[in-house]
């Protein structure tokens, strides 16, 4: 028990990643297509903050901390931060496609629309 | 492909890519057991180097500070190409605003929510620039800050409206907010340059540990990003809005 | 050995994320992405992170939602 415990922050990046490919690969709806692959998204916050956390370290935040005690690995925080509020500006492209595809194709639905020109 | 044939292939395809995550991810240290140097270095040296006492925003802004231009300029991208998708098309034209359509009728303007709604939207507008402000000295800066920011323009265009919003603000001035945040990010770094010392080198001064000026320019990297993120989320929105409430398909000449 | 708090928040997490797949009603699905956003943030705090709890908490439980319903509220006005 306690090994599959001890591995369940990154068993649960995995699952969030597989879980939101099967969404995307059975969706019936753009936008809801989208939203899934937010979903796999959120499994790399999900893997980096866990491969960043230490038992019982503080979050590196120096506020009336004593000098050497052990804090969380700053640099993955550093890096999920950033992507969190980039993610959704890239979803903003991705749902004014959505958009424009339904106003062509009077249809969300990426099993019924069709290759066109131009 | 039917549907059915595209699970199967899927399934196949998930099991063999869970395994080898799962695979990946048992090679690496065991939970809890995070001992990195480069973390260790950065946390404890961005008090002493930097006075400044949020680390997060010390790796973000200064030891990575070239990534994070980076990633701003993916964020402004992402927006330019939202605009370009979402302007008014060929057989378009952008009509009055409307706040309903045919077949759906809005619910009448309550004054309670208008004023509470202004209210909580002025509330969470100042919480934005609080935590932008602090972002050197506790959990903020300019990304989460902005995103506050945004939210509170979302909440002002809910308690009145698309055309209260459009003249408060306007297109134009969220264009122009996210052009200079954007830019005045790279110029900080480019001052650095012109004064003889590195790329994004903090030459003000680092204030004292625990007041809004430590960390020296990070304050000011803080703002512009802030600027940025609030203005192009605010865009992205009222963009939308205007897809939404004005652009109609013209009348066939 | 994760704290039983990061035990139990990583499966509410893991849940909602199964929720919003399953929801294929998109206009459900904002409410229920919505809940998935904010869970994400309070596993971000309990991993220590509040730098990116805050983030999370800022797009992902208001400005996201938004923007996808008024996509759909424009696909709607389209289908009519």
């Amino acid at each position: 028990m306690s090994p599959l415990v001890a591995w369940l922050p990154f068993g649960v990046a995995v699952w969030l990643f597989v879980v939101g490919l099967y969404g995307i690969v059975t969706s019936r709806h753009l936008v809801h297509l989208i939203v899934c692959l937010s979903v796999v998204q959120s499994s790399t916050y999900v893997l980096l903050l866990a491969v960043g956390y230490r038992s019982g370290a503080l979050p590196p935040i120096l506020i009336d901390v004593p000098a050497r005690t052990p804090t969380v690995d700053p640099i993955v925080q550093a890096l999920c931060l950033t992507d969190v509020v980039v993610e959704v500006t890239v979803m903003a492209v991705l749902l004014a496609l959505a958009v424009q595809a339904h106003k062509r194709f009077g249809t969300a639905d990426p099993t019924r629309l069709r290759p066109q020109r131009g | 492909m039917t549907p059915r044939q595209r699970l199967l292939v899927f399934l196949a395809g998930a099991a063999g890519l869970a395994a080898l995550l799962a695979w990946g991810v048992a090679g690496l240290p065991g939970f809890g057991d995070h001992r990195s140097a480069y973390g260790q270095l950065v946390t404890r040296s961005s008090v002493p180097l930097r006075n400044a006492t949020d680390v997060v925003t010390v790796v973000n802004l200064d030891v990575r500070g070239l990534d994070t231009i980076g990633e701003e300029f993916i964020l402004f991208c992402s927006v330019t190409a939202a605009a370009v998708l979402l302007r008014r098309q060929a057989r378009e034209r952008v009509g009055a605003a409307r706040d309903e359509f045919p077949g759906r009728r809005a619910p009448g303007r309550d004054d309670a929510v208008l004023v509470l709604g202004t209210a909580m939207g002025a509330l969470v507008v100042c919480f934005g620039l609080y935590v932008v402000g602090h972002g050197q000295l506790t959990p903020g800066g300019g990304f989460q800050g902005g995103g506050i920011l945004a939210a509170g323009v979302a909440l002002l265009y809910l308690a009145s409206g698309v055309r209260t919003l459009e003249r408060m603000a306007p297109e134009w001035l969220l264009e122009v907010g996210e052009a200079v945040g954007a830019g005045a990010f790279v110029l900080i770094g480019l001052a650095s340059l012109a004064a003889g010392a590195a790329f994004l080198q903090d030459l003000l001064p680092l204030g004292s540990s625990g007041t809004i000026t430590a960390g020296g320019t990070l304050g000011l990297i803080n703002a512009a990003i802030g600027l940025e993120v609030a203005a192009g989320i605010s865009l992205v929105v009222s963009l939308f809005l205007v897809q939404l409430a004005r652009i109609e398909e013209a009348d066939r000449p | 050995m994760p704290p039983a708090i990061q035990v139990a928040e990583l499966l509410v997490v893991a849940l909602a994320g199964l929720a919003v797949v399953l929801t294929r009603d998109p206009v459900r699905q904002t409410l229920v992405v919505g809940f998935f956003g904010l869970q994400l943030a309070v596993l971000f705090l309990t991993f220590q992170a509040p730098d990116v709890a805050l983030s999370a908490l800022a797009v992902g439980s208001v400005a996201l939602p938004l923007m996808l319903l008024l996509a759909l509220a424009r696909m709607r006005r389209q289908g009519r």
